[in-house]
Parts: structure tokens; C-alpha cells; sequence
């Protein structure tokens, strides 16, 4: 079984509120917020590594390659993809990709996928990724992606088994779990309660080193530059706001010496003030 | 505006939509509901051949599940774009619609056009529910969802893909009731240990309200689900009073909470970055306030 894991580098999401906007050029600031990979590829990773163990444990050939679409300077972001256990890594980095909407990003990366197997001689039998990353977090990207290769998607995908050569996904909704099972190719984006993700060891980060890591720009791909980045993409960005979500901040209890009990007291009072 | 489509997929959304459409819009422009209850390979299907047929500018989704799973794959079939999310929706000064789409957690909102829209490549946009205000009017009815139980149409039969829909099971946690709740006591990172989010799901049972956690107490298996996460990846509430222990702070959270009437925190660390998003603030033990609300 050949896996392909969607990654994508994000802003580390626990610093967002370092984020800025720069009121002369109105762009977005991210300077001293690092990249990490996006929360939720890592339990699509996960996913991958498990379902590797137990194909190879029964016997068949199995492999997980990496693949994203991302600056060069986030190269190390596909290490630690290959020092958690993948087995070759490739990045899709050209200034011509950047600004893309989601639309024009899942054509890159499919036209990725594309080359990749036709590389590799063979397609992806599964294809596996988060549900939403973390910045955008629009959940677009795997169901764009299984669109424009024309294979199935599942999103939201919170249990995924396999039973000899079945797989079986379940879709969480709002009120109902969808179980769905097949055996053939599929894009399936899961949610972070899936699994939880290995932490990257020692040894991990030594045999990374040797492992496959092909980057391509779009000399490589070729793709028309008027179906990539912003020129290909059918939404285009306006005006970026930061909304004031300031409130007052008052002191609940206003003596330095208040216990616990005094806030508490405090609270009951706020709250028999709304009818509760 | 000529034609606006939305989705209704039996959420409540599909109405604060078009309420939201027709005091964008007007009575003039027409507003087509289709109606598709079940799963995407289904309601994809049918949509897009809605679409063809009737050739909206817009097309409205709730982002639910199912939502979040139709739209952009309508993206890619019909060439067009899909606003993720959106807080709002506006007609700007220069007569353009813009969707109002969060990112960075909603720390940031950003403009998003589609300036190609028409009856050819529909704007498509998601919005979750509770976003708009519910509404009650009519509108044209396409009913998928009668036209296949009297075996008029199969959407989705025929290309339901590589993998069969095989079960399907109610869920044993219902996730209607904190995003309506009044009252809403939640637990972040701060509260420690399991046991202290069960005291806070104590004290929403005692006290008549819900509990509600951020994402690091899902991620450390202390409980809830996530349901129960309230934050832009999670539930958005709206209660009288929110009540946090422990929270940091995130924007993802706070913007989660941001149309909660009073916002109180307690948090032991007094440099807590919730603080500065809150109405009253106590820098205090979290559990200590929460054992001295369930002592009471």
C-alpha cells in the first residue's frame, strides 16, 4: 500500500496572538513566530505510520511519502516528517505557487501527486490528511485535492481501521457517526482525536538524514502560471482587519487579600445579577 | 444580485442564511432552497446539478460537516471560489460583495472576493451556524430529498466512489447544547487534571449551564471531546455569561467566546493574556474558585 500525507507548515498556532497587522502595508506581521507542522497533519501522519505497520505486518509492501507545498525555507518542517517515520519527502516551492487560494493550491499539489506516481511508476493507493490547518483552517484543501484527481473524498474522518485489504473511515458529524468502507483510492482528512501523534526520537532524526528529499520549483512542474498563486486562484484577498476583542479587565473581587471564597462570592453575585 | 442558492441540509443555518441573503439582497433577487439531507456523495451530486440548472450567482452552506465537505469539492467542479467560514457578508462602498473570512484563529479577518462570479462559477461561501440570526420567511423549495424518497432521483449512486456509506449511528453526545446555553463554565490548559474538568461539568449541572473546554484539555485526554471545544475549530457560544478557569488566552478561543454578554476569568497567572478580553478578571487558583462555587 502506497500512502501519500499531505503537510503544511503553519505559524505555530499557540503564538497567534503575536500576529500583527503593519498599518502601512497592511500585511500581515509573523516576525519571532516560528513554523511548526500543522497540528493536525501530524495525526494524519500518524495514521499513515499505523496503517504502514500493519500492512507490512501482514506481509505487503508499504511506503509513506511526504508531500507539501511550501516555502524552501520550511525544508526542515519535511525532516521531522522523515525522523517521525516517513519514508521520502516532497516539497512544491516557487514564488510563482505563493498567494494561491485553496482552489489553485489543491491544483499544485494534485499536478504533484500526479508527478510523484508518474515518477514513482505507480499511484497512491490512499491519501491522507488533516482535516484543516491551522491558519487557514477552511478544511478546502484534501477535498479540493480528491476533486481535481477525481478519487473519492471523507473528511472529518475520527477512526480509521483496516481489515485485510478494507478500510474503514468514520465521518464525525454534528449528530451522527457515517461509517464508510472501500478499498480503493480516496483522500481522507482526519481529526486530531484520531490517534495521538509520536513524538521524534533520536534515532528518527538520524536515519531522516538519509532519506529522499526531492524538492521541485515550477521549472520542474511547469504548470501554466495563469492556473497557480494569486493569478490562478478565484478568490482574491481585500482588506485584512484585526478585531478588538478588548473588554474592561475589572478586578472581580477589588481587595489584594481576597480568597478563593471572595471570588467565588463574586461570581454567584454576577451571576444571580443574570437570573441564574 | 439575480439568484441566491442555499443549502438545506436540516440544520436551522439554511434559514439564518436566507434571512441573511434577502436583507443583503432584497426581495427582488429570487432565493432557491435545496433541500438534500444526506450524505456528501449525495448532496454534492444534487447540488451541482441544481446549480447547472439554475445558474445562481451565490451559493450559501452551512459549515457543518457535510457543508464543509460539499463546497469546496463545488469549487473545484464548478471552477470557482469558496469563502471558508465567513463572519459576515457585506456589499462594500464600490458595490462588491465580500465575504468576511476569519484565519490565524480569527485573530486576523480578511476581505475575500470573487470577482468572476455568475451564473456560470457561483460564489460560494460557508457559514457556521448561529453566525446570522435565525429568521423565519419563505422561499422556492427544491426538495432532493422528496424527489429520491419517491424514487425520482438517485443522486450519487452511480459515483459514490471508492467507498460505500455502511453505517450510520446517532451519536451518543449531542452537540446542541452548549452552543445555545446561557450560561457556560469552561476549563483550559490550567485546570490541571481530570478531575478538575469533571468538577466544572459538576458545577454546569449544579449551576444550570454547560461546560465547554479549550483544545489542550481535549488533547490531554482529560475528558471532554471535541463538542464540548469552544474556540474557531470548535463550538462558538453566545451565552449571557461565560465563566473561564484556566484559560490562556488564544485567539482561537477567545474569538470562540468573543459574543458571550459577560466574560469572567480566573486564572493564577496574572499576566494571563484572557484577562485583556474579559469583563472581570480574578487572579486566582482555578480549583480553589471551583471547589469554593460547588462548596456553596
Amino acid at each position: 500500500m502506497k500512502i501519500l500525507v499531505l503537510v503544511k507548515p503553519v505559524p505555530d498556532p499557540e503564538k497567534y496572538n503575536e500576529l500583527r497587522i503593519d498599518p502601512e502595508s497592511k500585511r500581515l506581521v509573523r516576525e519571532g513566530v516560528q513554523s511548526v507542522i500543522n497540528p493536525t497533519d501530524k495525526n494524519a501522519l500518524e495514521a499513515a505510520l499505523a496503517l504502514r505497520g500493519s500492512r507490512i505486518a501482514e506481509g505487503e509492501e508499504s511506503s509513506i511519502t511526504v508531500l507539501s507545498m511550501a516555502p524552501e525555507f520550511s525544508r526542515d518542517k519535511l525532516v521531522e516528517c522523515l525522523a517521525m517515520g516517513a519514508d521520502d519527502a516532497y516539497m512544491l516551492s516557487d514564488k510563482a505557487f505563493g498567494g494561491a487560494d485553496t482552489y489553485a493550491t489543491s491544483y499544485v499539489l494534485a499536478e504533484g501527486v500526479r508527478k510523484i506516481s508518474a515518477e514513482k511508476g505507480c499511484d497512491f493507493d490512499l491519501i491522507l490528511a488533516g482535516n484543516e490547518s491551522a491558519d487557514g483552517a477552511t478544511a478546502h484543501v484534501p477535498v479540493q485535492l480528491a476533486e481535481w484527481l477525481g478519487i473519492t473524498h471523507i473528511s472529518r474522518v475520527c477512526s480509521l481501521e483496516t481489515e485485510g485489504k478494507t478500510l474503514r473511515a468514520v465521518k464525525r458529524s454534528e449528530d451522527v457517526l457515517l461509517t464508510f468502507e472501500g478499498e480503493g483510492q480516496a483522500v481522507l482528512a482526519v481529526t486530531r482525536d484520531i490517534n495521538k501523534p509520536r513524538l521524534i526520537n533520536a534515532m528518527g532524526i538520524v536515519k531522516a538524514r538519509k532519506k529522499p528529499l526531492t524538492i521541485w520549483t515550477n521549472e520542474d512542474m511547469k504548470l501554466d502560471e495563469s492556473r497557480i498563486g494569486l493569478k490562478g486562484s478565484p478568490t482574491q484577498p481585500g482588506k485584512l482587519i484585526t478585531p478588538d476583542l478588548g473588554r474592561a479587565g475589572q478586578p472581580l473581587v477589588s481587595d489584594v487579600d481576597a480568597t478563593a471564597e471572595d471570588a467565588a462570592k463574586a461570581i454567584r453575585s454576577l451571576l444571580g445579577k443574570e437570573g441564574f | 444580485m439575480k439568484k441566491v442558492m442555499i443549502f438545506d441540509q436540516g440544520n436551522p443555518v439554511c434559514m439564518q442564511l436566507l434571512g441573511k441573503a434577502k436583507g443583503l439582497f432584497g426581495e427582488d433577487a429570487e432565493f432557491i432552497m435545496v433541500r438534500v439531507s444526506r450524505h456528501h456523495n449525495v448532496a454534492l451530486e444534487a447540488l451541482e446539478e441544481a446549480i447547472r440548472k439554475e445558474k445562481p450567482e451565490m451559493v450559501l452552506l452551512g459549515a457543518t460537516a457535510l457543508g464543509e465537505e460539499v463546497a469546496p469539492a463545488l469549487g473545484i467542479r464548478l471552477n470557482t471560489g469558496v469563502a471558508a467560514h465567513c463572519v459576515d457578508i457585506v456589499v462594500n462602498d464600490d458595490g462588491k460583495i465580500a465575504f468576511m473570512v476569519p484565519a490565524f484563529g480569527g485573530k486576523v479577518i480578511g476581505e475575500i472576493f470573487v470577482p468572476e462570479a455568475d451564473g456560470e462559477r457561483p460564489a460560494i461561501a460557508t457559514v457556521k451556524p448561529g453566525t446570522f440570526d435565525d429568521y423565519e420567511g419563505e422561499c422556492r423549495l427544491i426538495d432532493v430529498d422528496e424527489q429520491i424518497e419517491k424514487g425520482l432521483m438517485s443522486p450519487g449512486e452511480k459515483k459514490q466512489g471508492a467507498f460505500r456509506m455502511v453505517g450510520i449511528e446517532p451519536r451518543k453526545h449531542s452537540a446542541g447544547d452548549i452552543a445555545k446555553a446561557q450560561l457556560v463554565f469552561c476549563g483550559g490548559f490550567g485546570i490541571g487534571s481530570a478531575g478538575n474538568w469533571q468538577k466544572i461539568e459538576k458545577l454546569a449541572e449544579k449551576l444550570g449551564g454547560a461546560a465547554g473546554c479549550t483544545r489542550p484539555v481535549v488533547d490531554m485526554g482529560w475528558g471532554p471531546d471535541e463538542d464540548s471545544m469552544i474556540g474557531t475549530s470548535g463550538r462558538t457560544v453566545k451565552p449571557k455569561v461565560y465563566v473561564g478557569f484556566g484559560i490562556s488566552g488564544a485567539a482561537h478561543h477567545i474569538c470562540g467566546i468573543k459574543d458571550a454578554d459577560i466574560i469572567i476569568s480566573i486564572n493564577n497567572d496574572k499576566n494571563a493574556e484572557v484577562f485583556a478580553a474579559s469583563d472581570y478578571k480574578g487572579v486566582f487558583d482555578a480549583e480553589a474558585v471551583i471547589d469554593a462555587l460547588l462548596g456553596e
